[in-house]
C-alpha cells in the first residue's frame, strides 16, 4: 500500500526503480529503516530519502483556521512579553507588520512611544461599553435626544452608537479596511480594537472584518502568500525571498494541488526565474500574433527593409516603396538572374548574399524569438490536448475496469500519467522561454539535451493515450515505465538548472534579479 | 429617496466611469474638450453589433450635454454615416422621438446607456441587414 | 425628497449664522445639498484678491463619506485639474466625518496658499512649479487676475 500510495504522488517518487510499484515493498521498506535510525551509516544511496533536490523550496500550505491560530499564537506569546492585553498586542503587531523582534526591541526600549504610535494611549483594562452621558450631542449626526447610547474609544471622543455603527460599516464595508482603522475624530489616530468593535457592530460584519484582519496577517508576512487557484483559501508558507528570485525558482503546492511560484504566483515555471518570465509572457502578448503572421507570409525587401508580402507564383519581386527588383527565393538583384524566373538556382551568387545576410539580421531576432515561442506555445497547446485525455482517463479507468477485471487501484496509473504528462510539459514549455533568454555556453547543450531527453519521453508517454482502451491493460507495465522516466528526466532537468542558477553560472541576456 | 446628484458633479461621475474603462466594452465615451468647465461636449463611439451589416465597424458620435442634464436628455448625433431609422439621414441626429431611452429620459439614464441602447437598437433583427453607406463616410 | 438629516441642516445654519471670514458657502434652494461657494484668495499666494466659485454637494451617505466639490473658476495650481477637480487628503483617504463643511473650505482655502507640486493632480502645472517656480508662481498670479477678478 505504502509504496502504491508514494508512486501514485508521482512527482516525490521519482528516484524510483522502474516499476517501483510491482515490488510492492522494497523502496518504502528502506525508507522507513533509514527513518527509524537515522545515525546509522550504511544505508545505500539509492534507498536513502532523497535529499532535497536543487529545485526544490519548502513550503507549508496552511488554513484560515491555521492562519488564525497561528495570529492568536504570536499574539497571546507577545502579550505574555509584553504585558499587554491581546487586543492592544493584536493592534501593536499588526502596527509593525507582525515583526515580533522589531515589536518586543522597540516596546522594551520606549514603551509609550510605541503605544502611542500604534494608536494607543495609556492603557487601562475595563471592557469597553457604551454609556448615556446627560446633555450630550453627536458631533457627527447633531442628535441630542436624551438617553442616546455613545461610545468612545480610550481617547475619549465620544458619538453616538449609531454613528459609530455606521462609520464602522463604512469602514469595513466599502473601504475594506480592518487593522488601522481609526477613531472618527479628525487627526485621531486612535486604532478601533477588536473589543470595541464587537461591542459596535453586527454579526455579518464582524466575520467581514475577521476576514480582513486575516488577509492582512497574510499580506504583511513576506513568508506568506495567497494561493491564487479561484476559490482557494489556503496560504503557503516558504521562505525564499525576493531577493533570491534570480537565483532559485520557488514552485510550491498548496493543499488544492495548485502548484504556483512562490516569488510571483502565477503557475509553475520552473526553470525559468521570475523576471525572464515576466518578460516572455510580455513579450508574447505584444509579438505573437502578428509575428506568426509576418514570418509564415513576408519577407522585407533586400534594399529598404519594407515587409513585402509575396501573394503570387513569380520570384520576380519588385518592392512597391523603392522599386528594388529581387528574386523572392535567393533574395539577389533580379538583373543578375537571366531567365530562370521560376528555378532560383543561384543561392550562392554574391549579391544574393549579401541580400539575405541583410535579411538574415533585421529577422534574426524574430526568427530566433521564432523559434522559441513556436515550441514554448506547442507544449502549451498539447498541455491543453493532454488534459482533454486526462478528462478521457477517468472513463478509460472505469472501462479498463470492466474488460480487464483490474481493481480500482491497478489502473490508477492512467491517473498518474496523465498528471506526469501534464507537469512535464508545463516544465517543457518554460525551457524555451528559459532557453530564449540564455547565453550561449557549453552548459546550454547539457541544457539541450536535458530538454531533447525529456521532450522525447513526454511524446512517448503522450502516445500511448491514443491506444484503445482494451490494449491499455497491457500496456500497464510499460505505461509505468514510462511515466517514471518522465518524471526521472524531468527532475534531472530542473536540478541540473537549478543548480546553476544557485550558482549564477547561466549567463542571461536580460536582467534576472528582482528589483535590480 | 436620497440626494439628488446635480449636473455637474453627475458628469464628474461619467467622466471618471468612462476614463477608468468600467463601463461596457463595445461603447466609449469622453469629454471632447478637456479644458471645458461645464463639460457640455462630448465624444462617443459605438462598436457595430456583431452579425449584423455594422460588424467590425467604428462609429463615432457627438454628445451634447445641456444645463438642464440629466433632467432633460443630451442631443446626440452620428458623425460616422450610418443608416438607421432613429437617424437624420441628412444631419445624422438621433431623433428623440425614435429612441426608447430618449423619449422616455429618466434621470437615472447616462451617456452610456443611450450608447449601449444605439449599439441595440442596431441589432435588431428588422435595422441589422439595412444597407450602410460606405465605412468612414461622415455627415457633413 | 427626503427630509434633510439634523446634521445637514445645523451645519448650514452655522454657516449662515456664523460665516468664516473669506469664504461663504450658500445652499441651492431647490436642492439642500448643493451648494455655491466662494473663496478668497489668501493674502501673500498668488490667489490674492481673487475671488473663487466653486461648488459643493453633500453626497447620500455624507457624513460617513466627504462632500464632493470642484473649482469652477479657472485656476492655475498643482492640486486642482483643468475640471477643477482637487487633489486634498481629506477630501479622501483622510476624511472624517467628525469634519465639516466649514473646515473643508478652509483645508482648500490654505491648499492655496500652501501649493503642495509633490502629490500633483495636475502634472503639468505640478512640473512647472518644480522647475521654475516664479513663472508658476507668475502664471498663476495671471491666472487669478484674468479669471478670478470681478
Amino acid at each position: 500500500m505504502d509504496s502504491d500510495d508514494e508512486f501514485m504522488s508521482g512527482l516525490s517518487s521519482q528516484d524510483e526503480d522502474f516499476g517501483g510499484v510491482e515490488e510492492s515493498d522494497d523502496g518504502s521498506l528502506g525508507d522507513e529503516f533509514d527513518e527509524d535510525n537515522p545515525d546509522v551509516g550504511f544505508s545505500q544511496d539509492k534507498d536513502i530519502k532523497p535529499g532535497k533536490k536543487a529545485y526544490e523550496v519548502d513550503f507549508k500550505a496552511f488554513s484560515p483556521e491555521d492562519i488564525q491560530s497561528h495570529q492568536d499564537k504570536q499574539i497571546d506569546e507577545v502579550s505574555a512579553i509584553l504585558g499587554q492585553s491581546s487586543e492592544a498586542t493584536a493592534i501593536l503587531l499588526r502596527h509593525l507588520r507582525w515583526n515580533k523582534e522589531r515589536l518586543i526591541e522597540a516596546y522594551m526600549e520606549r514603551p509609550d512611544s510605541v503605544l502611542e504610535t500604534a494608536g494607543l494611549g495609556p492603557e487601562s483594562a475595563q471592557a469597553p461599553t457604551t454609556k448615556v452621558v446627560k446633555g450630550f450631542t453627536c458631533e457627527i449626526c447633531y442628535d441630542d435626544i436624551p438617553g442616546l447610547e455613545t461610545y468612545a474609544l480610550k481617547c475619549g471622543h465620544r458619538y453616538c452608537v449609531d454613528c459609530y455603527r455606521q462609520y464602522l460599516a463604512q469602514k469595513i464595508k466599502d473601504e475594506g479596511e480592518a487593522a488601522r482603522i481609526q477613531c472618527p475624530t479628525n487627526g485621531c489616530h486612535r486604532i478601533v480594537d477588536a473589543k470595541s468593535l464587537d461591542l459596535l457592530v453586527a454579526a455579518e460584519l464582524k466575520s467581514r472584518y475577521q476576514v480582513l484582519l486575516t488577509r492582512t496577517y497574510v499580506d504583511d508576512k513576506e513568508n506568506l502568500k495567497w494561493c491564487p487557484a479561484p476559490n482557494c483559501e489556503y496560504a503557503v508558507e516558504c521562505g525564499v525571498k525576493k531577493r533570491d528570485l534570480g537565483k532559485i525558482v520557488p514552485t510550491v503546492a498548496c493543499a488544492c494541488k495548485h502548484r504556483f511560484c512562490f516569488g510571483c504566483t502565477l503557475s509553475d515555471h520552473q526553470p525559468a526565474p521570475c523576471l525572464p518570465v515576466k518578460q516572455w509572457l510580455k513579450k508574447c502578448e505584444d509579438d505573437s500574433e502578428t509575428a506568426n503572421w509576418i514570418s509564415a507570409n513576408t519577407k522585407e525587401c533586400p534594399k529598404c527593409s519594407s515587409t513585402i508580402e509575396k501573394n503570387g507564383g513569380c520570384n520576380h519581386m519588385t518592392c512597391r516603396k523603392c522599386k528594388h527588383e529581387f528574386c523572392w527565393m535567393c533574395m539577389g538583384l533580379w538583373s543578375e538572374h537571366g531567365t530562370s524566373w521560376y528555378n532560383c538556382n543561384r543561392f550562392e551568387e554574391r549579391s544574393g548574399l549579401d541580400g539575405r545576410d541583410a535579411q538574415a539580421k533585421s529577422r534574426q531576432s524574430l526568427e530566433r524569438y521564432l523559434h522559441y515561442y513556436n515550441r514554448y506555445a506547442n507544449h502549451e497547446q498539447s498541455a491543453k490536448l493532454d488534459k482533454d485525455l486526462y478528462n478521457k482517463t477517468e472513463r478509460k479507468m472505469t472501462g479498463l475496469q470492466l474488460t480487464s477485471g483490474m481493481s480500482w487501484i491497478e489502473v490508477q496509473f492512467l491517473d498518474t500519467a496523465s498528471q506526469a504528462l501534464q507537469t512535464c510539459r508545463q516544465t517543457l514549455k518554460w525551457t524555451y522561454a528559459f532557453a530564449y533568454y540564455l547565453q550561449r555556453n557549453n552548459m546550454t547543450e547539457i541544457f539541450e539535451d536535458n530538454q531533447k531527453d525529456l521532450e522525447m519521453a513526454v511524446e512517448n508517454l503522450s502516445e500511448m493515450f491514443e491506444k484503445p482502451t482494451a490494449e491499455l491493460a497491457a500496456l500497464k507495465v510499460d505505461m509505468m515505465d514510462k511515466t517514471s522516466y518522465c518524471n526521472k528526466r524531468r527532475v534531472i532537468l530542473l536540478d541540473y538548472t537549478a543548480q546553476k542558477l544557485k550558482t549564477g553560472e547561466w549567463k542571461f541576456n536580460v536582467d534576472i534579479a528582482m528589483g535590480a | 429617496m436620497g440626494a439628488k446628484v446635480p449636473r455637474n458633479f453627475r458628469l464628474l461621475e461619467e467622466l471618471e466611469k468612462g476614463e477608468k474603462g468600467r463601463g461596457a466594452e463595445a461603447c466609449s465615451y469622453g469629454l471632447s474638450d478637456g479644458d471645458d468647465l461645464l463639460m457640455s461636449n462630448w465624444n462617443g463611439t459605438i462598436l457595430g453589433p456583431p452579425h449584423s451589416a455594422h460588424e467590425n465597424r467604428i462609429y463615432s458620435l457627438n454628445i451634447h450635454c445641456g444645463e438642464n442634464y440629466p433632467d432633460s436628455p443630451p442631443t446626440v448625433q452620428f458623425v460616422s454615416k450610418i443608416n438607421l431609422p432613429c437617424v437624420d439621414q441628412r444631419t445624422g441626429k438621433v431623433e428623440p422621438s425614435r429612441l426608447p431611452c430618449l423619449f422616455q429620459w429618466k434621470r437615472e439614464n447616462t451617456m452610456e446607456t443611450i450608447l449601449i441602447e444605439l449599439r441595440r437598437f442596431m441589432a435588431l433583427p428588422q435595422h441589422k441587414k439595412l444597407p450602410q453607406p460606405a465605412e468612414g463616410t461622415t455627415f457633413t | 425628497m427626503s427630509a434633510l438629516p439634523k446634521r445637514i441642516v445645523k451645519e448650514t445654519e452655522r454657516l449662515m449664522a456664523e460665516p468664516v471670514p473669506g469664504i461663504s458657502a450658500v445652499p441651492h434652494e431647490d436642492n439642500l445639498r448643493y451648494f455655491d461657494v466662494m473663496i478668497h484668495g489668501p493674502s501673500q499666494s498668488p490667489y490674492e484678491s481673487g475671488v473663487f466659485k466653486l461648488e459643493l454637494f453633500l453626497p447620500d451617505d455624507y457624513p460617513m463619506t466627504p462632500p464632493k466639490i470642484r473649482f469652477l473658476t479657472k485656476i492655475y495650481h498643482p492640486n486642482i485639474d483643468k475640471l477643477g477637480r482637487i487633489c486634498l487628503d481629506v477630501l479622501k483617504s483622510n476624511w472624517s466625518p467628525a469634519l465639516q463643511i466649514r473646515t473643508i473650505l478652509l483645508s482648500i482655502q490654505a491648499l492655496l496658499g500652501a501649493p503642495n507640486p509633490d502629490d500633483p493632480l495636475a502634472n503639468d502645472v505640478a512640473q512647472r512649479w518644480k522647475e521654475d517656480e516664479q513663472a508658476a508662481i507668475q502664471t498663476a498670479r495671471e491666472w487669478t487676475r484674468q479669471y478670478a477678478m470681478a
